[in-house]
């Protein structure tokens, strides 16, 4: 594809947040979401969503929601507009090859829900179908609360399976799929009326092409499409922390450490404050910092010589720090009787630091973009 | 160095641990508040999650289960 961006999202069907599930159930609720995407490299991403969850019998329930993402995206720069054997290469940024930048994707997802006493499950399936890529996944997970539910374990897992189908009729070595087993494990603990501590834990294996087929190097002595290993593993723990500071006051603080063996290396803290002045009001602000450290087979853009194993001139794999800020606002109107009815608004602010490569596609020297969400959700 | 990282959040983990005390069933009132849930706007959260990962180049130890796309 063209563009360099789809924004996609499966996350309804989500394995649920235990401390949520526990303290509230299955709720039949239906919410309809709208979210924005724009940043300075020319992409523009419209995503509705709608989903319902549905309570079927006692302790069974079911998530069904679907999402379109219309994504448009201005001329790709082509590594900075060289030239390449006397041919501007069209080689464009992201996923779609599609000419005339638009690109559309639907991911329907449907999951049950089971719940009995201090025991939850959720299991599900979804599939994603773009014009060039398709993805078909399972997932699941159990919870189990102990202690009055003052600790409560999590065990999940999902397995996923793609094919590419580049629109530039590429043919992609040694395989144009993708396959990806994620185990994901989480323990929450109540500190104290006032606060608790979670701690997560995911193990990804990632087998088959896993570059973008369209990302292409281009310097003084070679033009060629990105070769990355076909192998990944990665391993990543994050620690949350959750304190009611004041009635109307609640401090997020949450720190993730990742590692996987392109020896990539991330470290990200984030702090967010919530302040809820009136019952059905909550303020919110955050401030999210991200580094990562580079694959071990990047090297400087002009080193690439044609007999490398591994190119890379995605900036993702590079050394790089990004920030972000953001402030949202739930509101639950008054005006209707039952109260059942939630808006909810954000916006951030996205940036990423300087970096050579991201000149070197985009033509800028950073990505800056903005996220906006308007969500309205029902319970009925 | 990354067993220093994940021995550390692990004592922490224990270190905080070591500091509970029983919550009864009756004195969650605060804990199940909108702004004390572990994703106060999991609608926002859903989409920046996938914004992060496709924008970053590393993922992982989310909330929730997030699904692949080609931007990946």
């Amino acid at each position: 594809m063209q563009v360099m961006f789809r924004i996609l999202l499966v996350f309804l069907s989500l394995i649920l947040l235990p401390l949520k599930i526990m303290a509230e159930g299955i709720k039949d609720q239906v919410i309809t979401s709208f979210d924005y995407y724009s940043d300075n490299v020319g992409v523009q991403v419209y995503s509705p969503l709608i989903g319902l969850t549905k309570r079927l019998s006692e302790h069974w329930g079911l998530n069904a929601s679907f999402r379109a993402d219309a994504i448009s995206a201005a001329s790709m720069r082509n590594a900075n507009g060289k030239v390449k054997d006397g041919v501007i290469v069209d080689a464009v940024s992201g996923a779609s090859g599609r000419l005339g930048f638009d690109d559309f994707r639907v991911a329907p997802t449907v999951s049950f829900l089971y719940e009995s006493g201090d025991f939850s499950a959720n299991f599900g399936s979804y599939y994603s179908n773009e014009v060039d890529f398709d993805a078909l996944a399972g997932f699941g997970s159990l919870t189990y609360g102990f202690n009055d539910a003052n600790t409560i374990i999590s065990l999940g897992g999902s397995y996923e399976k793609a094919k590419w189908s580049p629109t530039t009729n590429r043919i992609l070595y040694p395989t144009d799929e993708k396959t990806q087993i994620q185990g994901n494990a989480s323990i929450m603990q109540l500190i104290n009326p006032r606060s608790y501590l979670q701690l997560r834990f995911s193990y990804t294996k990632q087998d088959g092409f896993l570059a973008s087929p369209y990302h292409y190097l281009i310097n003084d002595t070679i033009a060629q499409f990105d070769r990355y290993p076909t192998l990944r593993t990665s391993y990543a723990t994050a620690l949350q922390y959750v304190n009611e500071i004041h009635d109307d006051i609640s401090l997020h603080l949450e720190y993730r450490y990742y590692t996987d063996d392109w020896d990539m290396k991330s470290h990200t803290v984030q702090g967010q404050v919530f302040y809820s002045p009136m019952d059905n009001l909550m303020l919110g602000t955050r401030l999210r910092v991200y580094n990562q450290s580079k694959a071990s087979f990047v090297k400087r853009l002009n080193d690439y010589a044609y007999d490398d194993a591994f190119i890379v001139s995605d900036y993702r794999l590079t050394d790089l720090q990004t920030q972000t800020f953001g402030l949202s606002l739930s509101y639950r109107p008054g005006f209707f009787e039952d109260e059942n009815i939630v808006i909810k608004m954000s916006y951030d602010w996205f940036e990423t630091d300087q970096n050579a490569y991201i000149e070197n596609w985009y033509g800028e020297s950073k990505i800056k973009a903005n996220i906006a969400n308007i969500a309205l959700t029902y319970d009925f | 160095m990354n067993k220093t990282i994940t021995q550390a959040l692990l004592l922490m983990s224990v270190f905080l641990l070591s500091a509970c005390t029983h919550v009864a069933p009756f004195e969650k009132e605060a804990l199940a508040s909108q702004k004390m849930l572990s994703s106060p706007m999991p609608e926002r959260g859903a989409f920046e999650g996938h914004v992060f990962q496709i924008r970053e180049g590393t993922f992982g130890a989310e909330s929730g289960f997030q699904g692949g796309c080609g931007c990946k």
